[in-house]
């Protein structure tokens, strides 16, 4: 690789070694910054989860009778467990590698703003999970008030439905108005690439 | 990590002029090309970890930098408007303007010419800044993703586009 000297940058001072040394002091810092709040952040909810857990045992202690509450609860702590233990792998999986070619760089970014993927399904199966264990728990706790099943189904998705319908709509909008040009943008891009081959 | 930062310092006292030309191919502005020049180097220190020294270090460099630029470029799309300054890096305090070397008629030429580029299509601008650069066919073509053979053809288009729009003014 030959270095050109037809084109130079305009007024460009290089930067010393002592500068360079200050930058990757920055870095560093930054690096260890971010190490730090996920550190307390997988602290913070790992402690909650231990609180929660105790406090359903606590709840059904002596253990002569298990009561129902338990096993949604249960479901649930294993389900938060389950978060904590992908959210690294998840967290590594966004980050993005500048170091691939540009077509493969724009190939992913284009997957990346697409509306509806894998991920969507994925959230859609939590959603319904969640969903089923709090009408369980619901059904449970409403039993002593003689609600009816067809009562706490309706109320269950009376909270569910809106809200999940509410997301969507936002997500779908904020897709539209600030990823759509640019998934079109990057399209275009791959295009005039792939025009070349 | 004494290994990365090593690395890293080595990478950035080699390169960081070609680095910083780079930048000057994707904005006219020069605190953008600053802010440019700091995504670029926050990037590189960050995909080190990636650099298994399966292609050679330039095109990985070159690779990191544009993808940087075209990321900066969508960015620049997506708001519209200038950027927010990251204020990790206070960029002023290491990037320094020189006024002693300084060639008025050649950086006119050299800004007319840019401004050419700048009115080329970003994979054109991509292309051509990496063979202003000086890297070859096949290192080009590393970089973007393509055959050589094609990478070829397609500078030779962009060369004679750039040939015919500034017949008379610097040629």
């Amino acid at each position: 690789m030959k270095d050109s000297n037809n084109l130079q940058a305009p007024n460009f001072k290089k930067l010393d070694a002592p500068q360079i040394e200050q930058i990757v002091d920055v870095l560093k810092q930054n690096d260890t910054k971010r190490k730090r709040v996920l550190k307390i952040l997988f602290l913070v909810f790992s402690v909650a989860i231990l609180v929660y857990f105790v406090s359903i045992l606590i709840k059904d202690y002596p253990f002569t009778k298990i009561s129902q509450v338990l096993i949604p609860n249960l479901v649930l702590v294993i389900m938060l467990i389950g978060l904590l233990l992908i959210y690294p792998v998840v967290l590594k999986l966004f980050q993005t590698d500048f170091s691939r070619p540009v077509l493969e760089m724009l190939k992913r970014a284009e997957k990346k703003y697409k509306f509806i993927d894998s991920q969507w399904i994925i959230f859609l199966i939590i959603i319904l999970i969640v969903d089923l264990i709090i009408s369980i728990i619901f059904k449970l706790f409403f039993n002593s008030l003689n609600w009816s099943t067809e009562k706490i189904v309706l109320i269950s998705f009376s909270i569910f439905i809106p809200l999940l319908l509410t997301v969507i709509i936002w997500i779908w909008y904020s897709w539209k108005k600030y990823q759509l040009p640019l998934k079109n943008e990057i399209r275009r891009m791959i295009n005039e690439i792939e025009d070349i081959n | 990590m004494i290994q990365k930062e090593k690395l890293f310092q080595e990478i950035i006292v080699d390169n960081q002029e070609r680095i910083f030309r780079i930048c000057c191919y994707y904005s006219k502005d020069a605190e953008e090309r600053k802010d440019l020049f700091q995504e670029m180097l926050i990037n590189i220190w960050s995909s080190l970890k990636n650099f298994k020294g399966e292609s050679a270090l330039g095109t990985w460099i070159y690779r990191v930098s544009v993808n940087t630029a075209l990321n900066f470029v969508k960015k620049e799309l997506r708001y519209n408007q200038h950027f927010e300054k990251l204020d990790i890096i206070q960029s002023d305090k290491y990037l320094k303007y020189e006024d002693d070397s300084y060639n008025k008629e050649f950086e006119e030429k050299l800004n007319i010419l840019l401004s050419q580029i700048n009115q080329l299509s970003v994979i054109d601008k991509v292309i051509i800044s990496l063979h202003l650069e000086g890297l070859s066919g096949k290192e080009i073509a590393e970089v973007v993703g393509v055959t050589e053979p094609n990478i070829r053809v397609k500078i030779h288009r962009i060369k004679s586009q750039l040939k015919e729009e500034l017949k008379g003014i610097i040629i």
